[in-house]
């Protein structure tokens, strides 16, 4: 199926955009990057809120503009759903028709359209055209595996059905302005994902937010993504919500995109510039498979074996995203027997970077291979050469449990898809 | 005639001008507040005009403009063999050009203070530019409708000399209170220039205290 295609070239005064992208019509892709790299502008241009100097896109078989051909679509006619980070609310429309503005035009329209002659005359997709940074082609690869949902996206979702599944209920007879803004954004959410768009958009949507209020987003976000699944490309500034969230990384600066790809793979990859972060972290999914109530630990299983976390109220068979910070991994060359650490295992070296960089001088990057999954250890030069550390050589992780992130955004449960 | 006749001309002659005067300036108003041209200040300073200009100036141009030697009234004589000054038709177009900026203000100040944000999200939303236009722009701005309104509708009923200059004084056609009201003084006739003056003061204090208590529940709400 189609994928969400295009480059733009927006020139604004002192500051340029110019971006190549190829973004899989499934899953949640994370545009990451500081403030002011351009996320921002990539998601106007697609949403059509900028006109670009030069610019195609394409989203799924439709052609939503090219300048070559001067075709714009403007907005409204645009599947898109927008989310914005304050979560405006109309303030003179009641709760409920802030959520049916959208979902009446979009029927409407979409009646209306069914007629057909909407496009301009495609031409066929250009596969030779300006290729992505190299390894952009391992984002298709997602793409693929689970390509059987992909029938459900254009399916329609109803207004009943949202208001029961988030349970909105309450906050349909309360005024728009006394709403909190975890409320309002949950509304603008539901809001957007009745259009039925072809993909969602959003703009840093839980950045305003306390910690409980974006935990109540999230949940709002997987409870939707469960009953359809329209992609997601998700702007943020916020390493933890990258993690938690990114099945695609699009990694930004200064108005390009210089990395792109899967999370799993892209967040380990030395050669890449997010590897060498202070925050610097490897995610992989793991399934729960027991709670230890006496000891208040949720255990999970990878590919590397069984992971111990503190106790998460989280449902058995449910799979969850887990990050690890390089910076909280260490090695040993032998299995440790007492140790304090719960969470041992054994690994290999693939690579070892020593370049050295400003912030970490003094130490260097080590990134292992659990059967599978790839971690990332920084450790000090000096452990690194008493050690002896070489690529290919096996070794033990060992990872404090304290230290580990279970994501607040809980993946698909696994039952319902066996 | 009955002495309410006057008042009645007032009215008519304000609400007319108010609704010509709404059509015209909401969209003068919105290119006005999103133009970057540089012809925005030569515009505003045209329409901010008859704010200083005193009345009888303003009056005595439009008389020779749609007079039947000027080329509106000229042209307005061809076409339809009637005349336009001292007829009601010259007393709207008149209130039209005095009151213009009354309404122009308002708008543009309620547009230039709206945030581009609930456009881009009704856009969004599927909501064509009319649509936008109607259920987002006009309910955001409607403090700024009410205040033109308001101020489009009382400055016409108030206006003396323009109306003077170019409509006469011609008792159930274009005597409006305003002229009513100083030809009984004239007569030294107090009493029914008292009963008028009141009635357009009682008139007057509703509306106001109408459109202030509006604004005052609408800010509430925060629109």
């Amino acid at each position: 199926m189609g994928k969400i295609t295009g480059h733009f070239q927006l020139q604004r005064k002192s500051f340029l955009l110019d971006v190549e992208f190829s973004i899989p019509d499934n899953g949640i892709t994370v545009v990451f990057g500081r403030s002011g790299a351009g996320k921002s502008s990539l998601l106007r241009c697609i949403a059509g809120l900028e006109k670009p100097q030069q610019g195609k896109l394409m989203v799924k078989e439709h052609c939503w503009q090219d300048a070559d051909a001067h075709y714009f679509r403007p907005v409204w006619k645009r599947a898109v759903g927008y989310v914005f980070q304050e979560g405006y609310l109309f303030p003179h429309l009641s709760v409920k028709q802030n959520l049916l503005y959208g979902y009446t035009r979009a029927r409407k329209n979409k009646r209306a359209l069914t007629g057909g002659g909407v496009d301009p005359v495609v031409k066929p997709r250009d596969d030779n055209a300006r290729t992505m940074p190299s390894r952009e082609q391992r984002m298709s690869s997602r793409g693929l595996t689970t390509g059987s949902r992909e029938s459900t996206n254009t399916s329609d979702i109803s207004y009943e059905e949202v208001v029961e599944y988030l349970s909105l209920e309450n906050l349909l007879k309360r005024e728009v302005t006394d709403l909190s803004g975890g409320e309002k954004q949950r509304i603008a959410i539901a809001r957007a994902f009745l259009t039925a768009p072809d993909v969602l958009l959003m703009d840093e949507p839980v950045s305003a937010l306390d910690e409980e209020s974006k935990q109540d987003v999230f949940t709002c976000l997987k409870r939707l993504r469960e009953k359809t699944s329209i992609p997601v490309i998700y702007v943020t500034h916020s390493w933890r919500e990258m993690l938690q969230l990114a099945d695609t990384i699009v990694f930004m600066q200064q108005g390009k995109i210089t990395a792109a790809g899967e999370a799993t793979t892209l967040l380990t990859q030395l050669d890449l510039p997010l590897s060498h972060s202070d925050q610097a972290s490897a995610v992989f999914d793991a399934t729960v498979t027991k709670h230890d109530q006496p000891f208040g630990l949720t255990h999970l299983s990878f590919s590397g074996g069984t992971i111990l976390v503190p106790f998460q109220d989280v449902a058995i068979k449910t799979r969850h995203r887990i990050s690890i910070r390089a910076r909280d991994v260490s090695i040993t060359l032998k299995k440790p027997e007492q140790t304090t650490i719960l969470n041992v295992f054994p690994a290999t070296i693939t690579e070892i970077d020593t370049t050295s960089r400003q912030s970490h001088h003094g130490q260097c990057l080590v990134k292992l291979d659990l059967h599978g999954t790839q971690l990332l250890a920084r450790i000090t030069r000096q452990s690194k050469e008493r050690l002896n550390l070489v690529p290919a050589m096996s070794v033990y992780v060992q990872v404090k449990s304290a230290a580990l992130r279970l994501s607040l955004y809980t993946k698909e449960v696994l039952s319902h898809e066996e | 005639m009955s002495m309410l006749t006057p008042l009645w001309i007032s009215l008519r002659l304000a609400g007319t001008t108010t609704i010509i005067l709404l059509l015209i300036g909401t969209p003068l108003a919105w290119w006005l507040s999103r133009t970057r041209t540089c012809f925005k200040s030569l515009i505003e300073s045209i329409v901010a005009l008859p704010l200083v200009l005193p009345p009888t100036v303003l009056g005595f141009y439009l008389l020779i403009v749609l007079g039947s030697g000027g080329w509106i009234g000229h042209a307005w004589q061809q076409l339809t063999g009637s005349s336009l000054v001292f007829t009601f038709k010259g007393l709207v177009i008149g209130s039209v050009i005095y009151s213009f900026p009354f309404v122009i203000q308002p708008l543009q100040n309620a547009f230039e203070s709206m945030d581009q944000r609930p456009l881009e999200l009704a856009a969004t939303l599927r909501a064509s530019k009319w649509d936008r236009f109607l259920t987002v722009i006009l309910p955001l701005s409607r403090r700024g409708f009410l205040s033109a309104i308001v101020l489009g509708f009382t400055h016409t009923l108030g206006e003396f000399g323009v109306v003077l200059m170019i409509g006469g004084n011609i008792p159930g056609k274009t005597q409006v209170v305003s002229i009513s009201v100083f030809d009984y003084v004239e007569q030294l006739q107090y009493h029914q220039a008292n009963v008028l003056s009141f009635g357009l003061l009682v008139f007057s204090f509703v509306v106001l205290l109408t459109v202030f208590s509006a604004n005052r529940f609408y800010q509430k709400k925060g629109i």
